[in-house]
C-alpha cells in the first residue's frame, strides 16, 4: 500500500510533458559494483518519456541534412543506416540509427543520451516501485515482452504501461541505446587475460552479478555489448536524457 | 589443440584489424585544451601521423604501465629515424589539471618530451572521442576509478586508425614497423 502512495505521487508530481523527472537515488546495476559497495548514486535527471519516434527524426533530418541516408560517412553509421526509415510509420520509433547519430539528434535537442546506469534505473521501475528489478512478477513480465517475436512497432500501443516515474515503453518497444554502451569489459575465453573483468566469464557472469535472477537485464548488457557505435539495427532506438531543473529535486 | 587456438587467435586478429579500418579520429571534431590551457582540435594534427592513447594522471593500475611503454616507443622511434608526435588523451578532465600534469610529466621524465601532447577536453569530448576508436572506459561512480581498455592507436594523417598495440603485453614490433619514415624534405 505504501509502494503503491509513494507511486501515485511520484507519477503525479514528475510527469512533465514529454519528458519525465526523475528523482536522485540509489540503484545497483547488473554489473559495475565493486567488492563492498551496495549500490551506485544516481543524480536526478529527465528522461524523455517515449523512444524518439521517425517523425522526430524526420525533422531533426531537415534541420540537420549532414544525418541525411547516403550523407554519412562510414565511420558514423553502418550501411544499414535508415535503411527502411521511409517505409515504416511515422509513430514508430526510429530505429537503424547509429549511436553517433542518436548522439547528435539529443545534443540538437538540448540533452543527451541517458547513461546505462540512468536507463537501467528508469528501467528498474514498474507501475508502482521505484526498483522493482528483483521481484519475479516484473521480470516475468519484461522476459515476456521481450519474447514476442512481432513486437508492437508503435508509440500509441508501447507495449508496457507508464511506469512510477511516467517513463513507457522502456521495455516491450525496441531496444536503446545509451552514452556509454559499451563500457563492459568482457573477457576474452583466457584466464591470464588480467587486465580484464571475469565478470563475464562463464559461470561468473551470472555469480558475479548483483543479481543474477535478473535475466532480462542479461540480455540487455548482452545485447549492448554486441554493438559497435556504427550499428544500426531495426530493434535498435533510443530516448533523450535531460539535466534535471531546480524543481525536480523535491521528489524522493 | 594448438592449432584450433592458432586460427581462432588469427581470426581475432584479423577481425580487430577489419574493425579498424572504419575509424576515423576525424569523423566528428573533437575539442580540447593543451596543457597551456589552448584551445584544440585533432583536425589541427590533420596530415601527420601520430600515437594516439587515453590515461588518467591518478590511476594507479595500468596506466603507469601504458606510460613507460609509450616512453619506449618514443625510444624505439627516434632510434629508428622516425620520431612520432604521442597524443595522449586524458579520462579524467575533472581531476587532471594543469598542475596535475605537470606532475604526470615530472613523475615520468617527461618534462622535455616535446613530442608528448597531453590533452584534456569535458566528459562529452572523451566519451566521442573513444567511442569514434571504440576505446572503452568506465567510471566507477563512487570510488572514481575507471576501468579502461588498454590500446594505443597509430593514426593516419587522414584521421583513419592504421593500427593498435596493447599498452601492456603485446610486443610493439608491428606497430613500429606501421610507422612510416618521414618524407625527406626536398633541397631547394
Amino acid at each position: 500500500m505504501r509502494g503503491w502512495l509513494v507511486g501515485l505521487m511520484l507519477s503525479t508530481s514528475a510527469f512533465a510533458g514529454d519528458v519525465a523527472a526523475l528523482p536522485e537515488g540509489r540503484f545497483a546495476p547488473l554489473f559495475g559494483l565493486d567488492v563492498g559497495q551496495s549500490a551506485f548514486p544516481v543524480g536526478a535527471f529527465r528522461l524523455e518519456v517515449r523512444p524518439v519516434s521517425r517523425a522526430d527524426f524526420a525533422a531533426f533530418l531537415a534541420s540537420n541534412p549532414a544525418w541525411k541516408k547516403g550523407k554519412v560517412a562510414g565511420a558514423l553509421a553502418d550501411a544499414q543506416y535508415l535503411a527502411r526509415f521511409e517505409m515504416e510509420a511515422r509513430t514508430a520509433p526510429v530505429t537503424q540509427v547509429s549511436y553517433f547519430a542518436a548522439r547528435a539528434y539529443c545534443t540538437w535537442k538540448g540533452g543527451r543520451l541517458p547513461t546505462t546506469l540512468e536507463w537501467e534505473y528508469a528501467a528498474a521501475a514498474d507501475e508502482t516501485r521505484r526498483d522493482a528489478s528483483r521481484e519475479a512478477d516484473f521480470a516475468q513480465r519484461i522476459l515476456e515482452w521481450y519474447g514476442q517475436p512481432n513486437r508492437p512497432d508503435d508509440l500509441a500501443q508501447p507495449g508496457s504501461p507508464s511506469n512510477v516515474y511516467g517513463v513507457e515503453a522502456l521495455h516491450g518497444l525496441v531496444w536503446e541505446w545509451t552514452d556509454d554502451f559499451n563500457a563492459l569489459f568482457v573477457s576474452g575465453d583466457n584466464r591470464q587475460d588480467g587486465d580484464k573483468n571475469d565478470k563475464f566469464m562463464c559461470g561468473s557472469g551470472s555469480t558475479g552479478s548483483a543479481r543474477r535472477e535478473d535475466y532480462a537485464a542479461f540480455m540487455r548488457y548482452a545485447m549492448r555489448s554486441s554493438l559497435t557505435p556504427r550499428s544500426c539495427l531495426p530493434r535498435l532506438g533510443f530516448r533523450c536524457a535531460y539535466a534535471a531543473l531546480p524543481d525536480d529535486g523535491g521528489v524522493r | 589443440m594448438r592449432t584450433l587456438m592458432l586460427v581462432v587467435c588469427v581470426g581475432l586478429a584479423s577481425s580487430a584489424w577489419a574493425q579498424a579500418e572504419g575509424k576515423n579520429v576525424l569523423a566528428l571534431e573533437t575539442s580540447w585544451k593543451t596543457e597551456a590551457g589552448e584551445a584544440v582540435t585533432l583536425g589541427a594534427l590533420k596530415g601527420q601521423w601520430y600515437a594516439l592513447t587515453f590515461v588518467y594522471t591518478s590511476c594507479a593500475g595500468t596506466c603507469p604501465l601504458t606510460t613507460k611503454k609509450l616512453k619506449r616507443l618514443d625510444q624505439s622511434l627516434s632510434d629508428a629515424g622516425k620520431p612520432l608526435d604521442l597524443v595522449v588523451v586524458s579520462l579524467d578532465p575533472q581531476h587532471d589539471s594543469p598542475a596535475e600534469l605537470a606532475k604526470y610529466r615530472a613523475r615520468y621524465g617527461l618534462e622535455e618530451a616535446k613530442r608528448w601532447r597531453i590533452l584534456v577536453g569535458d566528459d562529452a569530448q572523451v566519451r566521442t572521442l573513444t567511442m569514434l576508436l571504440e576505446f572503452k572506459y568506465t567510471r566507477n561512480p563512487e570510488s572514481g576509478v575507471i576501468l579502461h581498455d588498454n590500446t594505443v592507436f597509430l593514426i593516419a594523417p587522414g584521421g583513419e586508425v592504421k593500427t593498435t598495440m596493447s599498452s601492456l603485453d603485446q610486443p610493439m614490433e608491428d606497430f613500429l614497423a606501421a610507422v612510416p619514415m618521414p618524407k625527406k624534405k626536398a633541397k631547394r
